[in-house]
């Protein structure tokens, strides 16, 4: 195996902690120094008063999102059509808005939002600003349903088709459903679950534009206001401790199931279908996933006819930092990914000690992570040049999901396979090349698309580390939001939306062609 | 009673059976044989209700079960056993509760005297707090056969159910099959490419070829 080479182990464990352990020590290093000179800051890391209400309704908005996307995503995977079928497309269509940033989400239910004023207007009923809690609540369920919905999916693919049929045998279609599907497929779901309350935990862009005060916007809030990086790690610590007792849970079963090896078909190859009432409550679910698909495609569109297209052009450049950007972040997540996946499927002491480390990324919230990046490229200044900064950012923040997904691969591995590749092995690098890297190849693929959609829409961390001059589209965007949803910012989510697109269709299809070939 | 009529099954432009026609009597034994890849599971799973056939009917106790392209009766209305290739225990329920969950119909007195005379049959009665990853294979397979017969099923199907057991636990399960089978009267459709063991279940002995089921002695 690739973890019993000495220089792998060498490299792997380098790679891993100048990339993710460089920021995090940089962050609390001066943290302690801050609280060495003034110990009364640590008061900053036990929430009280308004940043405890804060942490309240940050976990208030997280936890209500989960959930909604847990009971939609569950619902809408039980009756989507298998993707090898003739209605195969449009399960794909339903997954596009997941290429799509929060705002980019935001804007356009803010655009039917308005629509649906001016249409009750006319009958003389008014309705409510969309604004605030509920709102917020709204839009997130919108954009991490397609995500809960492809957990669910993957929780299905791993259950073994037997059990359902078992239970089919001496209970009807919904005893089969609460019974078995569900709590077989429950760990999975729960740790999508998880994942969407840490996702929607750490981004501040939706709660901005709905004018609610979460605990991510208070980080930024804070930094803005006094500059001060050690201020905003100690007041970070409370979301940390929140995000990571979450992730932990989460990250294994959720890398496990995107792993599935191609052969368990899982509860699609069972007769199991949903009883009559379930599925009609499923398709309910599905409704609301085409919903948001419909709603983007229109509010959109609908929304260029003001577009003021010399600002469009004006944005080619950032079109292009973005993509730039996304490039960079893939190569160091793929390298990071092929270095330190192998340590991390090993269940030795520097292989869990790796995965921890590897963890704390995630559960950092954008501004967090933004600033750490920072203060790491202070420390190395001669090495990191203010271009290199932002992909070694997105690194930090997004290539962990590409290292735990190949670590699980890694581990679920066929043994026999590997070690027959060894002894069969004539030519140097016949192993790592036909046998290694293929085996991995669909997950890496998987692992890559999902971290550039990540970068493409980021905005928490890059507002801290982009260099002047060098503002990517999502930027751009989020500037532009603050001044109200016009049809330049429709134009140019169109704009994001193609690039997402370019970037996702031929990850997608080399994953699938892999996935399928096992 | 089982009986199935100008039974075909088709996936992908490959014919697995064609033109079928098999009848099982209540209490009757029959061992169906046949290479990899013959249909055996398949022709199990037509039966149970967990595929759908191409072509033919299906009738179980006299009622039009499965038709061409379409499940009229659903498993669990079948009254059958199924006894898998793998265990196919679920593994979030104890072993008691792996038995309970098929007879959920009957009166909870009623369903632990059978599941605990369906454990003591198969003896595994020591187990039923266990959950199915803490036992070994045999006992698996015990507790998979147990889980087939507590429910008193009219017909029992067994697919392949001893594979990968040593010798010794594969004729002592086998003894044990057709004890259950003879006391409880009831209709056993016996898959295996074991010819010992098809001797050894009894009644009719038929063969898979070619998607067609051939007789081929009887005990």
């Amino acid at each position: 195996m690739a973890t019993s080479n000495r220089w792998w182990r060498l490299s792997g464990t380098v790679a891993a902690l100048a990339v993710f352990g460089l920021p995090l020590v940089a962050l609390g290093v001066d943290a302690i120094r801050s609280l060495m000179v003034n110990p009364s800051l640590g008061h900053l890391a036990i929430p009280s008063g308004r940043t405890l209400v804060l942490l309240v309704r940050s976990c208030a908005l997280a936890g209500a999102t989960a959930v909604l996307c847990l009971v939609a995503g569950t619902g809408a995977s039980l009756v989507l059509p298998p993707a090898s079928g003739r209605m195969g497309w449009l399960r794909m269509a339903l997954f596009v808005p997941m290429v799509i940033p929060p705002y980019v989400h935001a804007l356009a239910w803010m655009r039917a939002a308005e629509w649906l004023r001016r249409v009750v207007a006319v009958v003389d009923i008014r309705l409510p600003a969309f604004q605030g809690f509920g709102a917020a609540l709204w839009v997130q369920a919108m954009v991490y349903l397609p995500l809960a919905t492809g957990v669910a999916l993957a929780a299905w693919s791993m259950i073994d088709p037997q059990l359902v049929d078992a239970a089919l045998m001496r209970g009807s279609q919904d005893r089969a459903l609460w019974r078995v599907v569900l709590p077989l497929g429950g760990p999975v779901l729960l740790s999508g679950t998880l994942l969407v309350f840490v996702l929607c935990m750490g981004d501040l862009s939706i709660p901005s534009l709905f004018s609610v005060n979460t605990y991510a916007l208070e980080l930024y809030a804070h930094f803005s206001a006094t500059g001060r990086i050690s201020d905003v790690t100690l007041l970070a610590v409370p979301q940390v401790l929140v995000c990571l007792a979450a992730l932990i849970p989460a990250i294994r079963s959720i890398s496990g199931a995107v792993s599935a090896p191609a052969t368990m078909e899982g509860v699609t190859h069972s007769v199991w279908r949903p009883s009559r009432w379930t599925r009609g409550l499923c398709v309910c679910a599905v409704c609301l996933l085409s919903l948001d698909v419909v709603g983007l495609c229109v509010s959109l569109m609908s929304g260029l006819h003001g577009a003021t297209w010399v600002a469009v052009v004006d944005a080619a450049p950032s079109a292009w930092v973005s993509v730039r950007l996304a490039f960079f972040a893939c190569v160091l997540s793929m390298i990071l990914a092929i270095l330190a996946g192998p340590l991390i499927s090993n269940r030795s002491r520097l292989g869990q000690t790796l995965c921890v480390l590897i963890l704390i990324p995630l559960a950092l919230p954008g501004p967090v992570a933004g600033t750490g990046a920072l203060l790491a490229n202070s420390v190395v200044h001669s090495a990191w040049t203010a271009q290199v900064a932002p992909a070694l950012l997105m690194a930090f923040r997004f290539a962990p999901f590409a290292c735990l997904m190949i670590g699980a691969r890694l581990a679920r591995a066929d043994v026999d396979a590997m070690e027959a590749g060894r002894v069969f092995e004539r030519r140097r690098g016949d192993w790592m090349f036909h046998v290694w890297l293929p085996m991995i190849l669909p997950v890496l693929a998987a692992a890559l698309l999902l971290v550039a959609l990540l970068v493409v829409g980021e905005v928490g961390g890059t507002l801290m580390v982009m260099p002047p001059g060098q503002q990517p589209l999502s930027i751009t965007i989020y500037n532009y939001l603050h001044y109200g949803a016009s049809g330049t910012v429709s134009a140019l989510c169109l704009a994001l939306f193609a690039a997402a697109l370019l970037l996702t269709i031929p990850g997608f299809l080399s994953w699938r062609r892999a996935w399928r070939s096992g | 009673m089982i009986e199935c009529s100008a039974l075909a099954f088709s996936v992908g432009g490959r014919t697995i059976l064609s033109n079928l026609e098999l009848t099982v009597a209540d209490g009757e034994c029959v061992a169906v044989m046949g290479r990899s890849g013959a249909g055996k599971t398949t022709l199990l799973r037509l039966v149970a209700g967990l595929a759908v056939p191409s072509e033919g009917t299906i009738r179980v106790n006299g009622e039009v079960a499965s038709v061409a392209r379409s499940i009229r009766m659903a498993p669990s209305r079948r009254d059958i056993g199924f006894v898998f290739q793998a265990a196919a225990l679920w593994p979030h329920m104890t072993v008691a509760q792996n038995l309970l969950y098929g007879m959920a119909d009957l009166p909870r007195g009623e369903a632990r005297r059978r599941m605990m005379d369906a454990l003591d049959v198969c003896r595994v009665a020591e187990l039923a707090l266990r959950l199915p990853q803490q036992l070994s294979g045999g006992e698996q397979r015990r507790v998979a056969l147990a889980r087939a017969i507590a429910p008193h099923p009219r017909h029992l199907l067994m697919d392949e159910p001893l594979t990968s057991l040593d010798a010794d636990l594969r004729s002592e399960l086998l003894q044990l099959v057709c004890e259950i089978v003879r006391s409880q009267d009831t209709a056993l459709v016996y898959v295996t490419h074991d010819e010992t063991e098809a001797r050894t279940v009894g009644g009719r002995q038929m063969c898979l070829e070619n998607g067609l089921l051939v007789t081929s002695g009887s005990a």
